[in-house]
């Protein structure tokens, strides 16, 4: 029997945008991502009764085997054909096994159902009448020339408005006086530029504020574009703070005229005009009220306009589709390094496997890998100042990479509002490495920019960096600078900070006390900062229940901490103060403080961490029983500064009940410090080498050592200030089969023996990660290749995470 | 004024002195206050569209004293005018590119334009800008023409 067949080289296309984009991710050079978009006619799809689809990506194309070559006389061409099969069949198997990176299958009705089910029923039942009158209709929006008389005449169109899909920027474009073209008022952007460093900002963080996009336009967005439009707008909102996003009206300054229109003011007050089309007439900074200064959106105003004048021609139109557009995502994982070229081949089958339409398409990988690897997401950095041993100050600069195409950091100091950057190096770092860098000064630093940009390539640039402003004295400004005088009506702090700590009861159920500070937020500049708030509220959020922080109270933001003895009176206290939550039951929560200022409400403008209630949580004595009635506390917590490491040495006293003789393994411990200003940071305790000491009471004491290098700068400038406050231990404990101590190797009164006591240093940390990434791509998922990368990162993380737990300690103890 | 970088390492710190960049015995800040920047000016720009869709935003500088500390890019679009995002200046890179994450997927003309950042706070706008325009929110292609 001979088989024929029509191939059709239309039925599936290539989208002509963006067919293909590919992501490498691994450091082997092995594994990569892969997005095909492409599109089907379902019509001419039904009428060749193709079924299903196959989608490769080829190192190379098939090429059948010559099978009548090498011919003599007749009886080789019959042997030829005899061998036909079994050649055809080893070729094929050789290109499945070193020529197929990837291949996926999936059926035509597949595809149709994600526009519609019936469709694809029709489809599936070879109704290619109902499937020609049933194409699908969308709502799509096109620019005037490319919408065509016939849709201009039923179409709608977009005009711009203020609506916006991230409403918080409105009221940037709703103010009066707002300039239709852009203008740069060059001499107050100076200014903030000089200033802003003095409240912990600068002029290049206008970069983080998203861009306001019309919120009906944003309905008709290309879903097939920018796949990550949305996480780096994200990534930049958490760069900004509250008042970042209010007009810098002049708090405390006399005179209540908004400033933006100071700024189109001409200097004796008359309105200047509007726009382009005059001159502006640029006030002088001494006439504008200097509070702006302390807020970005100061700058980010003055580098806006609106103009819905000359509105774009958009239309949103009913269109009908004769292709579907669909997407294909593939993982590869090639057997050796991926080529530089691949053939991706889309193959059209009917029911009986025979091909019926063929699209191949050579793609070349570089250009899609540079597109994909752009870093996008800053990395984190903190910058500190501490103290040598030889009293020489030495500025702490930990940057962590966020980026996950990212492998490299360069590092920027400026140390004055009016010198350049100072180029301090390249550094590799891979996405979720830490890397903390000692910068000393021979000068007396009082005022520091510190600028990472995250890199693919030395020698390069990003729009993927960092600006950190660290000033000597936590951030106040106690003196003139370069001219520009003293702020002498420093607004009011919004700064508030929440912090719960939870005790247990003798009933069980547990009293939480939740304390409320007030810190200076870049707005305020007097060093003891005032509260914008009046009267706090707190609000205690079930984890569990899905309680949000945004929410309504008794409607899924959680409920009111209230007087015990009548629940319908809400706790109030004023900012500073603390509320008492008795009576809880075992849980996890968190804790909301809303804020009246005025009348006028702000809700959520601190939390506290997460408070789990377990029988983990203290007693009023510090105690805290575990399941094995092994009972633990802190004893005390000095800081001790050595010759070259500033350690902290926490003590516990952990007692041990009578008769009783366990081991104890310390699994993921950890202590919480409180900062002065009370942020919390933790301590992991699962690495260290405790020393066990024996009181001969009864009582143990552990010893600690927390070395400097394990700590933040500014937990390292705390504890060498004496400033640290423990305020929560955990020693997850366990006991584990009685051994005897020779066996152990461990004794008291000696230095704890521990089951492992490989500390994990960078080096090694890096070392993991690398071997990790070598041994990932097996477990990634489908997808686009930042998602997948961070699946690989997941994972060598739990892998870290089970080292550190490798390390846990082995106690012996107990009394005989 | 000369920086060292102590660098982490396993055993202990290890001092890396780094080439400071000018006389440690000058007076830094009387220097540079009789040092202004000239204005950056763009030699040259383009915009393209990548295989993600993104417009891409390529332009080269013309800044020998390396003046520029960040070049802020700004967006027109649909009436708004506003900064889209930053790309920070290295000195010795004079080549730069920005893709346009946010407005590639809406339909309609985009035009951008560069501010500068100097380091001594001062502020210009380049002299060039570039547009691009999206005009469909779905590919044309796919779409029936009655």
């Amino acid at each position: 029997m001979i088989k024929s067949k029509v191939t059709h080289t239309d039925i599936v296309k290539f989208d002509e945008q963006s067919p293909v984009s590919a992501v490498f991710a691994g450091s082997t050079g092995r594994v990569f991502g892969m997005t095909l978009a492409m599109s089907i006619d379902p019509v001419e799809a039904l009428r060749v009764e193709a079924t299903s689809c196959r989608v490769r990506v080829l190192t190379q194309r098939h090429t059948s085997p010559t099978v009548l070559d090498d011919v003599v006389e007749r009886s080789d061409i019959i042997e030829n054909i005899k061998n036909i099969n079994v050649e055809t069949t080893e070729k094929y198997n050789e290109f499945l096994a070193n020529d197929v990176l990837a291949e996926r299958n999936f059926t035509i009705a597949s595809v149709i159902n994600l526009y519609s089910e019936d469709l694809a029923y029709n489809y599936e039942m070879r109704d290619i009448l109902t499937v020609t009158r049933s194409l699908p209709e969308l709502d799509v929006a096109t620019i005037k020339s490319k919408t065509g008389k016939k849709f201009i005449r039923s179409a709608t169109q977009i005009l711009p408005d203020k609506t916006f899909t991230y409403s918080d920027m409105e009221v940037f474009f709703d103010r009066p006086n707002m300039p239709v073209d852009l203008v740069m008022f060059r001499s107050l952007l100076a200014t903030f530029a000089k200033q802003a460093p003095f409240f912990q900002k600068t002029l290049s963080d206008v970069m983080h504020y998203p861009f306001p996009v019309n919120d009906t336009l944003a309905m008709y967005r290309d879903n097939r574009t920018c796949p990550y439009a949305e996480s780096i707008q994200g990534v930049g909102l958490s760069y900004l703070s509250d008042e970042d996003f209010r007009l810098p009206l002049a708090v405390d300054v006399d005179t209540d005229v908004d400033p933006f229109f100071v700024l189109d003011s001409k200097p004796g007050g008359g309105a200047g005009p509007r726009g382009v089309g005059g001159a502006i007439d640029q006030p002088d900074p001494q006439d504008v009220p200097v509070s702006p200064f302390s807020t970005l959106s100061t700058a980010y105003g003055y580098l806006t306009a609106y103009n819905d004048g000359e509105p774009e021609d958009i239309f949103v139109s009913k269109r009908q589709l004769k292709r579907l557009p669909f997407r294909q995502k593939f993982t590869v994982v090639a057997k050796k390094q991926v080529p530089r070229n691949v053939t991706v081949e889309a193959l059209l089958m009917n029911k009986n496997g025979v091909i019926v339409s063929k699209l191949t398409k050579d793609v070349n990988l570089i250009p899609l890998m540079v597109d994909s690897s752009r870093p996008m997401i800053p990395p984190d950095v903190t910058v500190g100042m501490a103290t040598g041993d030889d009293q020489t100050d030495s500025l702490m600069v930990t940057m962590v990479q966020r980026d996950i195409m990212a492998n490299k950091v360069q590092l920027l100091v400026k140390e004055s509002t009016t010198l350049p950057f100072s180029d301090l190096g390249v550094y590799d770092l891979v996405h979720s490495e830490e890397l903390t860098l000692k910068i000393l000064s021979n000068e007396i630093v009082e005022l520091v920019t510190v600028r990472v940009v995250a890199l693919t390539n030395k020698g390069r640039t990003s729009s993927a960096f960092s600006d950190i402003v660290w000033q000597a004295g936590g951030g106040t400004v106690s003196e003139s600078y370069d001219g520009v005088p003293k702020q002498s009506n420093p607004q009011k702090t919004t700064g508030l900070i929440a912090m719960a700590r939870p005790l247990i009861r003798d009933d069980g159920l547990f009293d939480v006390t939740i304390t409320t500070a007030i810190v200076s937020d870049g707005i305020a500049t007097d060093p003891d900062a005032s509260s914008l708030y009046g009267t706090l509220f707190c609000r205690r959020l079930n984890v569990y229940n899905g309680d949000t922080p945004g929410g309504v109270a008794d409607e899924g933001g959680g409920t009111y901490v209230t007087d015990p003895t009548n629940p319908a009176i809400h706790l109030d206290t004023s900012p500073g103060g603390s509320f008492v939550d008795r009576g809880v039951s075992v849980g996890t929560y968190l804790y909301v403080v809303d804020a009246y200022a005025g009348d006028e409400a702000f809700v959520n403008v601190a939390r506290s961490g997460t408070v789990y209630l377990d029988h983990l949580t203290p007693d009023k004595d510090g105690f805290v029983k575990d399941a094995v009635d092994v009972s633990y506390a802190i004893q005390s917590v000095d800081t001790v500064i050595g010759p070259k490491n500033l350690d902290v040495s926490i003590m516990y006293d952990i007692t041990i009940p009578k008769g009783k003789r366990i081991d104890i393994a310390l699994l993921e411990s950890s202590v919480d410090v409180v900062l002065p200003d009370l942020s919390v940071e933790s301590i992991s305790l699962a690495s260290k080498a405790p020393k066990l000491t024996d009181n001969n009471d009864g009582t143990y004491i552990l010893n600690f050592c927390v070395a400097h290098s394990d700590m933040s700068p500014a937990m390292a400038i705390a504890a060498q200030k004496g400033a640290l406050r423990v305020s929560k231990s955990q020693l997850v404990v366990g006991t584990f089969p009685v051994v005897s101590d020779a066996a152990a190797g461990a004794n008291v009164d000696s230095p704890l023996v521990t089951a492992s006591q490989r500390k994990l240093t960078p080096q090694a940390r890096k070392r993991i990660m690398q071997r990790r990434a070598q041994r990932g791509g097996t477990d990634v998922e489908a997808g686009d290749g930042r998602g997948r990368f961070e699946s690989e990162q997941a994972t060598e993380a739990a892998q870290l995470e089970a080292a550190a737990a490798a390390t846990a300690m082995i106690i012996r103890g107990g009394r005989g | 004024m000369a920086l060292v970088r102590l660098e982490e390492d396993d055993e202990a710190y290890e001092a890396v002195e780094i080439p400071a960049m000018f006389d440690p015995d000058v007076d830094l800040k009387a220097a540079y206050s009789i040092v202004s920047p000239s204005l950056t000016k763009i030699r040259r720009i383009s915009i393209g569209r990548n295989s993600l869709g993104e417009a891409v935003l390529r332009w080269t500088l013309d800044d020998r004293t390396s003046a520029t500390e960040t070049c802020i890019v700004i967006a027109t679009f649909n009436g708004v005018t506003a900064p889209l995002g930053a790309v920070a200046s290295i000195p010795g890179v004079s080549r730069y590119e920005f893709a346009d994450r946010v407005l590639s997927a809406y339909v309609g003309k985009k035009t951008y334009r560069i501010a500068f950042i100097y380091y001594d706070g001062t502020v210009s706008m380049g002299d060039r800008q570039v547009s691009i325009t999206k005009s469909s929110s779905i590919s044309l292609g796919v779409l029936k023409w009655e």
